[in-house]
Protein backbone atom coordinates (compact mmCIF):
# COMPACT_ATOMS: atom_id res chain seq x y z
CA UNK A 1 0.00 0.00 0.00
CA UNK A 2 2.75 2.15 0.70
CA UNK A 3 4.10 1.83 -2.59
CA UNK A 4 0.88 3.06 -4.62
CA UNK A 5 0.96 6.01 -2.31
CA UNK A 6 4.81 6.66 -3.63
CA UNK A 7 3.72 5.91 -6.89
CA UNK A 8 1.05 8.54 -6.89
CA UNK A 9 2.21 10.81 -4.86
CA UNK A 10 5.05 11.04 -7.73
CA UNK A 11 2.80 11.43 -10.58
CA UNK A 12 1.22 14.41 -8.85
CA UNK A 13 4.57 15.72 -8.61
CA UNK A 14 5.11 15.47 -12.54
CA UNK A 15 1.98 16.69 -12.95
CA UNK A 16 2.52 19.43 -11.12
CA UNK A 17 5.93 19.96 -12.90
CA UNK A 18 4.80 20.07 -16.00
CA UNK A 19 1.71 22.67 -15.84
CA UNK A 20 4.62 25.14 -13.97
CA UNK A 21 6.73 24.76 -17.26
CA UNK A 22 4.23 24.97 -19.66
CA UNK A 23 3.88 29.07 -20.53
CA UNK A 24 7.75 28.14 -21.87
CA UNK A 25 7.29 25.85 -24.16
CA UNK A 26 7.62 27.15 -27.76
CA UNK A 27 5.26 25.47 -30.12
CA UNK A 28 6.42 24.57 -33.75
CA UNK A 29 5.61 26.62 -36.40
CA UNK A 30 3.57 24.79 -39.21
CA UNK A 31 2.75 26.81 -42.55
CA UNK A 32 3.76 24.42 -45.13
CA UNK A 33 0.15 22.11 -45.62
CA UNK A 34 -0.05 19.61 -48.43
CA UNK A 35 -3.77 18.44 -49.49
CA UNK A 36 -4.44 14.87 -49.58
CA UNK A 37 -7.70 14.49 -50.55
CA UNK A 38 -9.95 14.68 -53.49
CA UNK A 39 -9.70 18.22 -54.45
CA UNK A 40 -12.91 20.18 -54.94
CA UNK A 41 -14.06 20.63 -58.30
CA UNK A 42 -13.74 23.92 -60.39
CA UNK A 43 -17.54 25.41 -60.08
CA UNK A 44 -16.62 27.65 -63.14
CA UNK A 45 -17.95 27.69 -66.40
CA UNK A 46 -14.97 26.91 -68.28
CA UNK A 47 -13.90 23.89 -65.88
CA UNK A 48 -17.37 22.09 -66.11
CA UNK A 49 -17.56 22.15 -69.89
CA UNK A 50 -14.31 20.76 -70.12
CA UNK A 51 -15.51 17.82 -67.55
CA UNK A 52 -18.43 17.18 -69.63
CA UNK A 53 -16.49 17.17 -72.35
CA UNK A 54 -14.11 14.41 -71.65
CA UNK A 55 -17.16 12.03 -70.08
CA UNK A 56 -19.29 12.92 -73.47
CA UNK A 57 -16.23 12.40 -76.33
CA UNK A 58 -15.00 9.26 -73.91
CA UNK A 59 -11.46 10.44 -73.89
CA UNK A 60 -9.96 8.59 -70.69
CA UNK A 61 -12.10 5.20 -72.73
CA UNK A 62 -9.32 5.75 -76.09
CA UNK A 63 -6.31 6.58 -74.13
CA UNK A 64 -6.58 3.41 -72.32
CA UNK A 65 -7.32 1.53 -75.54
CA UNK A 66 -4.09 3.22 -76.61
CA UNK A 67 -2.01 2.00 -73.66
CA UNK A 68 -3.80 -1.65 -74.73
CA UNK A 69 -2.69 -1.20 -78.09
CA UNK A 70 1.10 -0.32 -77.16
CA UNK A 71 1.48 -3.18 -75.44
CA UNK A 72 0.53 -5.09 -77.90
CA UNK A 73 3.95 -3.95 -80.25
CA UNK A 74 5.79 -4.37 -76.90
CA UNK A 75 7.74 -7.52 -76.04
CA UNK A 76 5.50 -9.86 -73.98
CA UNK A 77 7.16 -9.79 -69.91
CA UNK A 78 6.34 -14.00 -69.79
CA UNK A 79 7.72 -16.23 -71.89
CA UNK A 80 6.19 -19.44 -73.05
CA UNK A 81 7.40 -22.18 -70.23
CA UNK A 82 7.41 -24.96 -71.09
CA UNK A 83 8.90 -24.58 -75.06
CA UNK A 84 11.26 -21.40 -73.30
CA UNK A 85 13.54 -20.71 -70.34
CA UNK A 86 14.79 -18.06 -68.50
CA UNK A 87 18.06 -17.50 -68.18
CA UNK A 88 20.20 -19.32 -66.06
CA UNK A 89 23.36 -18.98 -64.49
CA UNK A 90 26.64 -20.91 -65.26
CA UNK A 91 27.36 -21.46 -61.76
CA UNK A 92 23.49 -22.92 -61.39
CA UNK A 93 23.67 -26.49 -59.21
CA UNK A 94 20.98 -28.72 -60.91
CA UNK A 95 20.75 -32.07 -61.57
CA UNK A 96 23.61 -34.51 -61.15
CA UNK A 97 25.95 -35.72 -64.04
CA UNK A 98 28.83 -38.03 -64.57
CA UNK A 99 31.08 -36.63 -67.07
CA UNK A 100 33.02 -39.15 -69.58
CA UNK A 101 36.38 -38.10 -71.27
CA UNK A 102 35.66 -37.40 -75.28
CA UNK A 103 37.00 -41.05 -75.66
CA UNK A 104 34.05 -42.44 -74.21
CA UNK A 105 35.84 -43.74 -71.10
CA UNK A 106 34.05 -42.35 -67.78
CA UNK A 107 35.89 -39.88 -65.89
CA UNK A 108 35.11 -40.86 -62.29
CA UNK A 109 38.60 -42.66 -60.78
CA UNK A 110 36.83 -43.96 -57.42
CA UNK A 111 38.74 -41.24 -55.32
CA UNK A 112 35.44 -41.30 -53.27
CA UNK A 113 36.39 -37.35 -52.18
CA UNK A 114 32.87 -36.24 -52.84
CA UNK A 115 31.34 -39.33 -50.97
CA UNK A 116 33.31 -37.70 -48.00
CA UNK A 117 32.71 -34.26 -48.73
CA UNK A 118 29.03 -34.41 -49.20
CA UNK A 119 27.19 -33.09 -45.91
CA UNK A 120 24.18 -34.89 -46.49
CA UNK A 121 25.85 -38.37 -46.89
CA UNK A 122 23.46 -38.69 -50.00
CA UNK A 123 25.98 -40.28 -51.92
CA UNK A 124 27.25 -43.92 -51.95
CA UNK A 125 30.29 -45.44 -53.72
CA UNK A 126 31.57 -48.85 -54.33
CA UNK A 127 34.53 -49.71 -56.43
CA UNK A 128 36.89 -51.92 -57.42
CA UNK A 129 40.19 -52.37 -59.90
CA UNK A 130 39.46 -53.65 -62.93
CA UNK A 131 41.67 -56.36 -65.43
CA UNK A 132 44.02 -53.37 -66.40
CA UNK A 133 44.98 -52.39 -63.20
CA UNK A 134 42.32 -48.78 -63.07
CA UNK A 135 40.26 -48.30 -60.17
CA UNK A 136 36.61 -47.74 -61.18
CA UNK A 137 33.13 -47.59 -59.55
CA UNK A 138 31.14 -50.42 -59.46
CA UNK A 139 28.29 -48.50 -57.70
CA UNK A 140 27.91 -44.41 -57.46
CA UNK A 141 24.22 -44.06 -55.96
CA UNK A 142 22.88 -40.13 -54.97
CA UNK A 143 19.82 -39.86 -53.47
CA UNK A 144 18.64 -36.75 -54.76
CA UNK A 145 15.60 -36.38 -51.48
CA UNK A 146 18.90 -36.06 -49.49
CA UNK A 147 20.74 -34.03 -51.90
CA UNK A 148 21.00 -30.44 -50.60
CA UNK A 149 22.74 -28.81 -54.14
CA UNK A 150 25.34 -27.39 -51.78
CA UNK A 151 28.03 -28.29 -54.90
CA UNK A 152 30.25 -29.64 -52.62
CA UNK A 153 30.49 -32.81 -54.34
CA UNK A 154 31.72 -30.59 -57.96
CA UNK A 155 33.86 -28.75 -55.87
CA UNK A 156 36.22 -31.81 -54.41
CA UNK A 157 36.31 -33.69 -57.54
CA UNK A 158 39.79 -33.83 -59.06
CA UNK A 159 39.05 -34.79 -62.34
CA UNK A 160 35.66 -32.74 -62.67
CA UNK A 161 33.43 -36.10 -63.32
CA UNK A 162 30.59 -35.34 -60.69
CA UNK A 163 28.99 -32.32 -62.02
CA UNK A 164 25.79 -30.40 -61.32
CA UNK A 165 24.14 -29.39 -64.12
CA UNK A 166 21.88 -27.04 -65.61
CA UNK A 167 18.82 -28.68 -65.71
CA UNK A 168 16.55 -28.00 -62.59
CA UNK A 169 13.21 -30.08 -64.38
CA UNK A 170 14.14 -34.12 -63.16
CA UNK A 171 10.86 -34.08 -61.15
CA UNK A 172 9.51 -37.71 -60.49
CA UNK A 173 5.73 -39.05 -59.98
CA UNK A 174 7.35 -41.81 -57.46
CA UNK A 175 10.32 -41.22 -54.89
CA UNK A 176 12.02 -44.75 -56.07
CA UNK A 177 12.82 -42.97 -59.32
CA UNK A 178 15.16 -39.99 -57.45
CA UNK A 179 17.35 -42.33 -55.97
CA UNK A 180 19.83 -42.02 -59.03
CA UNK A 181 22.49 -44.92 -59.81
CA UNK A 182 25.27 -44.94 -61.55
CA UNK A 183 23.72 -45.67 -65.45
CA UNK A 184 21.54 -42.55 -65.05
CA UNK A 185 24.15 -40.48 -64.22
CA UNK A 186 26.20 -41.36 -67.03
CA UNK A 187 23.41 -40.38 -69.01
CA UNK A 188 22.58 -37.42 -67.70
CA UNK A 189 26.33 -36.91 -68.71
CA UNK A 190 25.87 -37.94 -71.84
CA UNK A 191 23.12 -35.83 -72.40
CA UNK A 192 23.98 -32.32 -71.13
CA UNK A 193 27.83 -32.44 -71.93
CA UNK A 194 28.00 -29.68 -74.19
CA UNK A 195 26.32 -27.36 -71.55
CA UNK A 196 28.55 -28.52 -68.63
CA UNK A 197 31.74 -28.26 -70.69
CA UNK A 198 30.83 -24.50 -71.72
CA UNK A 199 29.82 -23.61 -68.39
CA UNK A 200 33.02 -24.96 -66.84
CA UNK A 201 35.07 -22.66 -69.57
CA UNK A 202 37.51 -19.97 -68.27
CA UNK A 203 39.88 -17.60 -70.16
CA UNK A 204 43.47 -17.40 -68.13
CA UNK A 205 45.30 -19.11 -65.66
CA UNK A 206 45.37 -16.27 -63.06
CA UNK A 207 47.50 -17.96 -60.62
CA UNK B 1 68.32 -45.29 -72.56
CA UNK B 2 70.14 -46.40 -75.55
CA UNK B 3 70.72 -44.97 -79.24
CA UNK B 4 67.70 -47.62 -80.79
CA UNK B 5 65.55 -47.13 -77.67
CA UNK B 6 65.52 -43.30 -78.17
CA UNK B 7 65.04 -43.60 -81.96
CA UNK B 8 61.98 -46.49 -81.62
CA UNK B 9 60.48 -43.99 -79.24
CA UNK B 10 60.88 -40.95 -81.46
CA UNK B 11 59.03 -43.24 -84.44
CA UNK B 12 56.46 -44.05 -81.44
CA UNK B 13 56.18 -40.01 -81.08
CA UNK B 14 55.67 -39.46 -84.40
CA UNK B 15 52.81 -42.12 -84.80
CA UNK B 16 51.25 -40.42 -81.90
CA UNK B 17 51.43 -36.95 -83.30
CA UNK B 18 50.17 -38.36 -86.53
CA UNK B 19 47.49 -40.01 -84.67
CA UNK B 20 46.17 -36.73 -82.95
CA UNK B 21 45.36 -35.28 -86.52
CA UNK B 22 44.02 -38.19 -88.04
CA UNK B 23 40.91 -39.71 -86.85
CA UNK B 24 42.03 -42.13 -84.51
CA UNK B 25 41.82 -43.00 -80.51
CA UNK B 26 45.06 -44.26 -78.88
CA UNK B 27 44.10 -45.53 -75.70
CA UNK B 28 47.61 -45.28 -74.14
CA UNK B 29 48.68 -46.81 -70.99
CA UNK B 30 51.86 -46.87 -69.44
CA UNK B 31 53.99 -49.78 -69.47
CA UNK B 32 57.27 -51.26 -68.77
CA UNK B 33 59.24 -51.91 -71.75
CA UNK B 34 62.32 -50.10 -72.01
CA UNK B 35 62.01 -49.85 -75.34
CA UNK B 36 59.56 -46.93 -74.84
CA UNK B 37 57.34 -45.96 -72.43
CA UNK B 38 54.44 -44.89 -74.23
CA UNK B 39 52.73 -47.82 -76.25
CA UNK B 40 49.80 -47.16 -78.17
CA UNK B 41 47.50 -50.37 -77.17
CA UNK B 42 44.35 -50.05 -79.00
CA UNK B 43 43.20 -47.78 -81.23
CA UNK B 44 39.64 -47.69 -83.06
CA UNK B 45 37.62 -44.82 -85.36
CA UNK B 46 35.32 -42.84 -83.27
CA UNK B 47 34.11 -39.49 -84.49
CA UNK B 48 36.11 -37.55 -81.97
CA UNK B 49 40.17 -37.61 -81.91
CA UNK B 50 40.57 -38.01 -77.84
CA UNK B 51 43.70 -39.38 -76.21
CA UNK B 52 45.32 -38.63 -72.91
CA UNK B 53 47.99 -36.47 -74.76
CA UNK B 54 45.24 -34.17 -76.42
CA UNK B 55 43.38 -33.62 -73.50
CA UNK B 56 46.50 -32.35 -71.57
CA UNK B 57 47.01 -30.07 -75.33
CA UNK B 58 43.24 -28.98 -74.69
CA UNK B 59 43.15 -28.37 -71.45
CA UNK B 60 46.60 -26.05 -71.66
CA UNK B 61 44.86 -24.57 -75.13
CA UNK B 62 41.53 -23.42 -73.09
CA UNK B 63 42.92 -22.49 -69.69
CA UNK B 64 46.86 -21.15 -70.33
CA UNK B 65 46.71 -20.34 -74.11
CA UNK B 66 50.16 -18.20 -73.76
CA UNK B 67 52.09 -21.20 -72.30
CA UNK B 68 49.83 -23.24 -75.00
CA UNK B 69 51.65 -21.18 -77.70
CA UNK B 70 55.23 -21.03 -76.84
CA UNK B 71 54.69 -25.17 -75.91
CA UNK B 72 54.06 -25.96 -79.89
CA UNK B 73 57.23 -23.81 -80.53
CA UNK B 74 59.27 -26.35 -78.35
CA UNK B 75 60.96 -29.32 -80.42
CA UNK B 76 58.90 -31.87 -80.96
CA UNK B 77 60.38 -34.83 -78.80
CA UNK B 78 59.48 -32.86 -75.74
CA UNK B 79 55.89 -31.31 -76.59
CA UNK B 80 54.07 -34.03 -75.08
CA UNK B 81 55.84 -33.88 -71.83
CA UNK B 82 55.91 -30.49 -71.86
CA UNK B 83 52.15 -30.27 -72.19
CA UNK B 84 51.84 -32.60 -69.65
CA UNK B 85 53.23 -30.78 -67.17
CA UNK B 86 51.62 -27.72 -68.35
CA UNK B 87 48.39 -29.45 -67.54
CA UNK B 88 48.80 -30.67 -64.21
CA UNK B 89 49.81 -27.15 -63.46
CA UNK B 90 46.16 -26.36 -65.36
CA UNK B 91 44.75 -28.62 -62.39
CA UNK B 92 46.84 -27.43 -59.54
CA UNK B 93 46.42 -23.51 -60.26
CA UNK B 94 42.49 -23.53 -60.85
CA UNK B 95 42.01 -24.96 -57.10
CA UNK B 96 41.73 -21.92 -55.40
CA UNK B 97 39.15 -20.48 -57.97
CA UNK B 98 36.99 -24.06 -58.40
CA UNK B 99 36.44 -24.58 -54.39
CA UNK B 100 34.61 -22.50 -52.21
CA UNK B 101 35.99 -23.89 -48.95
CA UNK B 102 39.67 -24.50 -48.17
CA UNK B 103 39.10 -27.65 -46.77
CA UNK B 104 37.63 -29.19 -49.68
CA UNK B 105 41.07 -27.32 -51.64
CA UNK B 106 43.16 -29.28 -49.32
CA UNK B 107 41.39 -32.76 -50.38
CA UNK B 108 42.05 -32.17 -53.82
CA UNK B 109 45.78 -30.90 -53.38
CA UNK B 110 45.75 -34.35 -51.43
CA UNK B 111 44.79 -36.35 -54.28
CA UNK B 112 47.55 -34.67 -56.26
CA UNK B 113 49.70 -35.34 -53.53
CA UNK B 114 48.89 -38.79 -53.05
CA UNK B 115 48.98 -39.12 -57.19
CA UNK B 116 52.88 -37.80 -56.63
CA UNK B 117 53.69 -40.39 -54.22
CA UNK B 118 52.17 -43.20 -55.69
CA UNK B 119 54.82 -42.05 -58.98
CA UNK B 120 56.54 -44.50 -60.79
CA UNK B 121 55.00 -47.39 -58.42
CA UNK B 122 51.93 -49.26 -60.15
CA UNK B 123 49.38 -48.10 -62.43
CA UNK B 124 48.50 -44.11 -61.87
CA UNK B 125 44.87 -42.83 -61.34
CA UNK B 126 43.31 -43.12 -64.76
CA UNK B 127 43.06 -39.76 -65.61
CA UNK B 128 44.78 -38.19 -68.83
CA UNK B 129 46.74 -35.58 -66.81
CA UNK B 130 48.18 -38.15 -64.09
CA UNK B 131 48.81 -41.11 -67.13
CA UNK B 132 50.66 -38.14 -68.96
CA UNK B 133 52.54 -37.19 -66.26
CA UNK B 134 53.69 -40.33 -64.68
CA UNK B 135 54.21 -41.44 -68.92
CA UNK B 136 56.66 -37.99 -69.14
CA UNK B 137 58.16 -38.29 -65.44
CA UNK B 138 59.44 -41.85 -66.35
CA UNK B 139 60.73 -41.34 -69.63
CA UNK B 140 62.39 -38.19 -68.97
CA UNK B 141 63.62 -39.06 -65.50
CA UNK B 142 61.96 -35.74 -64.89
CA UNK B 143 62.97 -34.77 -60.86
CA UNK B 144 59.92 -35.12 -58.81
CA UNK B 145 60.74 -32.44 -56.02
CA UNK B 146 60.03 -29.87 -58.45
CA UNK B 147 56.08 -31.12 -58.57
CA UNK B 148 55.97 -31.32 -54.67
CA UNK B 149 57.55 -28.01 -54.38
CA UNK B 150 54.98 -26.24 -57.14
CA UNK B 151 51.77 -28.33 -54.78
CA UNK B 152 53.08 -27.69 -51.62
CA UNK B 153 53.53 -23.53 -52.41
CA UNK B 154 49.87 -23.69 -53.87
CA UNK B 155 48.61 -25.80 -51.12
CA UNK B 156 50.24 -23.00 -48.23
CA UNK B 157 48.66 -20.37 -50.84
CA UNK B 158 45.26 -22.01 -50.12
CA UNK B 159 45.68 -21.99 -46.39
CA UNK B 160 47.06 -18.76 -46.32
CA UNK B 161 45.10 -16.53 -48.80
CA UNK B 162 47.63 -13.50 -49.88
CA UNK B 163 50.92 -12.40 -49.39
CA UNK B 164 52.46 -10.20 -46.68
CA UNK B 165 55.85 -9.28 -47.95
CA UNK B 166 57.31 -8.55 -51.63
CA UNK B 167 59.67 -11.77 -51.26
CA UNK B 168 57.69 -14.06 -50.39
CA UNK B 169 55.33 -13.46 -53.14
CA UNK B 170 58.86 -13.49 -55.51
CA UNK B 171 59.49 -16.78 -53.31
CA UNK B 172 55.73 -18.07 -54.48
CA UNK B 173 56.63 -17.19 -57.88
CA UNK B 174 59.85 -18.44 -58.12
CA UNK B 175 58.67 -22.21 -56.82
CA UNK B 176 55.07 -22.37 -59.04
CA UNK B 177 56.42 -20.62 -62.29
CA UNK B 178 60.23 -21.20 -62.22
CA UNK B 179 59.69 -25.03 -61.43
CA UNK B 180 57.69 -25.35 -64.66
CA UNK B 181 61.02 -23.78 -66.52
CA UNK B 182 63.23 -26.31 -64.59
CA UNK B 183 60.76 -29.34 -65.48
CA UNK B 184 61.17 -27.75 -69.48
CA UNK B 185 64.92 -28.25 -68.92
CA UNK B 186 64.76 -31.00 -67.69
CA UNK B 187 62.53 -32.37 -70.65
CA UNK B 188 65.09 -30.56 -73.19
CA UNK B 189 68.19 -32.38 -71.33
CA UNK B 190 69.66 -29.16 -70.48
CA UNK B 191 71.74 -28.72 -67.40
CA UNK B 192 73.45 -25.36 -67.08
CA UNK B 193 73.86 -23.36 -64.34
CA UNK B 194 72.76 -20.05 -66.37
CA UNK B 195 69.73 -21.25 -67.68
CA UNK B 196 68.89 -22.20 -64.55
CA UNK B 197 69.34 -18.51 -62.73
CA UNK B 198 67.88 -17.40 -66.38
CA UNK B 199 64.89 -19.80 -65.36
CA UNK B 200 64.52 -18.70 -61.85
CA UNK B 201 64.07 -15.05 -62.44
CA UNK B 202 62.05 -14.99 -65.68
CA UNK B 203 59.27 -17.08 -63.17
CA UNK B 204 59.81 -14.46 -60.64
CA UNK B 205 58.92 -12.01 -63.05
CA UNK B 206 55.66 -14.23 -64.45
CA UNK B 207 54.92 -14.68 -60.94
CA UNK B 208 54.74 -10.80 -60.35
CA UNK B 209 53.11 -10.63 -63.80
CA UNK B 210 50.46 -12.95 -63.13
CA UNK B 211 49.59 -11.54 -60.03
CA UNK B 212 49.28 -7.86 -61.63
CA UNK B 213 47.41 -9.38 -63.89
CA UNK B 214 44.68 -11.14 -62.14
CA UNK B 215 44.23 -8.34 -59.89
CA UNK B 216 40.70 -7.29 -61.87
CA UNK B 217 39.88 -10.90 -61.60
CA UNK B 218 40.35 -11.26 -57.78
CA UNK B 219 39.02 -8.43 -57.25
CA UNK B 220 35.44 -9.02 -58.52
CA UNK B 221 35.61 -11.40 -55.96
CA UNK B 222 37.01 -9.81 -53.30
CA UNK B 223 40.20 -11.06 -52.79
CA UNK B 224 43.92 -8.87 -53.17
CA UNK B 225 46.84 -10.86 -53.43
CA UNK B 226 48.93 -7.40 -53.26
CA UNK B 227 51.61 -7.95 -50.82
CA UNK B 228 50.99 -6.39 -47.29
CA UNK B 229 54.08 -4.41 -47.68
CA UNK B 230 53.60 -2.69 -50.47
CA UNK B 231 49.81 -1.86 -49.24
CA UNK B 232 51.20 -0.68 -45.95
CA UNK B 233 53.70 1.84 -48.02
CA UNK B 234 51.47 3.42 -50.78
CA UNK B 235 48.61 3.61 -47.39
CA UNK B 236 46.06 1.88 -50.04
CA UNK B 237 43.01 0.53 -48.25
CA UNK B 238 42.17 -3.14 -50.05
CA UNK B 239 38.21 -1.36 -50.35
CA UNK B 240 39.83 0.41 -53.15
CA UNK B 241 41.61 -2.36 -55.33
CA UNK B 242 38.28 -4.56 -55.00
CA UNK B 243 36.11 -1.33 -56.17
CA UNK B 244 38.43 -1.19 -59.04
CA UNK B 245 39.53 2.42 -58.31
CA UNK B 246 42.46 3.57 -59.74
CA UNK B 247 43.78 6.11 -56.98
CA UNK B 248 47.49 6.92 -57.07
CA UNK B 249 48.34 4.64 -54.38
CA UNK B 250 46.67 1.67 -56.19
CA UNK B 251 48.57 3.29 -59.80
CA UNK B 252 51.99 3.34 -57.41
CA UNK B 253 51.62 -0.10 -56.00
CA UNK B 254 51.11 -1.56 -59.35
CA UNK B 255 54.15 0.78 -60.80
CA UNK B 256 56.25 -0.76 -57.86
CA UNK B 257 55.43 -4.46 -58.48
CA UNK B 258 55.65 -4.07 -62.15
CA UNK B 259 58.74 -2.68 -62.01
CA UNK B 260 60.15 -5.81 -60.02
CA UNK B 261 59.03 -7.50 -62.47
CA UNK B 262 60.79 -6.13 -65.17
CA UNK B 263 64.37 -5.64 -63.08
CA UNK B 264 63.95 -9.67 -62.82
CA UNK B 265 63.19 -10.12 -66.69
CA UNK B 266 66.12 -7.54 -67.66
CA UNK B 267 68.37 -9.52 -64.77
CA UNK B 268 67.17 -12.70 -66.88
CA UNK B 269 68.55 -11.20 -70.00
CA UNK B 270 71.49 -9.72 -69.05
CA UNK B 271 73.15 -12.98 -68.93
CA UNK B 272 71.72 -14.06 -72.31
CA UNK B 273 75.08 -15.16 -73.39
CA UNK B 274 75.92 -17.29 -71.13
CA UNK B 275 72.93 -19.38 -71.55
CA UNK B 276 73.36 -22.41 -74.38
CA UNK B 277 71.28 -21.70 -77.10
CA UNK B 278 69.11 -24.31 -77.34
CA UNK B 279 67.66 -23.73 -73.79
CA UNK B 280 66.31 -20.31 -75.40
CA UNK B 281 63.01 -22.26 -76.55
CA UNK B 282 61.93 -22.80 -72.52
CA UNK B 283 62.21 -19.23 -71.83
CA UNK B 284 59.88 -18.31 -75.12
CA UNK B 285 57.18 -17.05 -71.91
CA UNK B 286 58.96 -14.58 -70.83
CA UNK B 287 57.58 -12.71 -74.43
CA UNK B 288 54.32 -13.03 -73.13
CA UNK B 289 55.04 -11.55 -69.73
CA UNK B 290 57.31 -8.76 -71.18
CA UNK B 291 54.25 -7.76 -73.57
CA UNK B 292 51.55 -7.54 -70.63
CA UNK B 293 54.19 -5.08 -68.55
CA UNK B 294 54.63 -3.20 -71.76
CA UNK B 295 51.19 -2.48 -72.52
CA UNK B 296 50.95 -1.67 -68.42
CA UNK B 297 53.04 1.07 -69.13
CA UNK B 298 51.31 2.22 -71.94
CA UNK B 299 48.01 2.11 -70.19
CA UNK B 300 49.71 4.23 -67.34
CA UNK B 301 49.75 1.62 -64.87
CA UNK B 302 46.19 1.07 -64.24
CA UNK B 303 45.34 -2.75 -64.07
CA UNK B 304 41.60 -1.79 -64.33
CA UNK B 305 42.19 -0.86 -68.41
CA UNK B 306 39.74 -3.06 -70.13
CA UNK B 307 42.19 -3.06 -73.14
CA UNK B 308 44.62 -4.97 -71.17
CA UNK B 309 42.58 -7.89 -70.67
CA UNK B 310 42.01 -8.63 -74.27
CA UNK B 311 44.67 -11.48 -76.32
CA UNK B 312 47.74 -9.80 -78.59
CA UNK B 313 46.64 -10.86 -81.74
CA UNK B 314 50.12 -10.88 -83.09
CA UNK B 315 51.45 -12.78 -80.25
CA UNK B 316 51.65 -16.06 -82.36
CA UNK B 317 53.56 -14.40 -85.08
CA UNK B 318 56.19 -12.75 -82.53
CA UNK B 319 56.76 -15.54 -80.23
CA UNK B 320 57.63 -17.68 -83.50
CA UNK B 321 59.82 -14.69 -84.53
CA UNK B 322 61.44 -14.80 -80.77
CA UNK B 323 62.30 -18.37 -81.41
CA UNK B 324 63.86 -17.54 -84.83
CA UNK B 325 66.13 -15.07 -83.46
CA UNK B 326 66.79 -17.45 -80.58
CA UNK B 327 66.34 -14.65 -77.75
CA UNK B 328 64.35 -14.43 -74.90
Amino acid sequence: MASVKLFCARASAQCVLRNAVRPTYVAQERSCYKQVGKPEPDMRWKPIMDRASQTVFWTELFSGLGITLGHIFKEPATINYPFEKGPLSPRFRGEHALRRYPSGEERCIACKLCEAICPAQAITIEAEARADGSRRTTRYDIDMTKCIYCGFCQEACPVDAIVEGPNFEFSTETREELLYNKEKLLNNGDKWEAEIAANLQADYLYR
Amino acid sequence: MGQAARSAHRACQRRLWADLFSQHVCCLTLCNADTCSYRALSSQKVTKVSNPAEYCVNLVRTYDYENYLCCLLLPKHVQRAVFAVRAFNVEIAQVRDVVSEKAIGAMRMQFWKDFLGSLGKGVPPQTPVAVELSGATEYFKLPKRHFNNIIDARDQQLNKDGFSTVQELEKYAEVTASSLHYLTLACLGIQNVHADHAASHIGKAQGLTTVLRAIPHHAQRRRVYLPLDLILKHKLSQEDVMRGRSDQSVLDAVFDLASTANTHLNTARSFTGDVPREAHVAFLNALPCDLYLQRLQAANFNVFDPKLQVRVPSLPLRLWLQKIKKKY
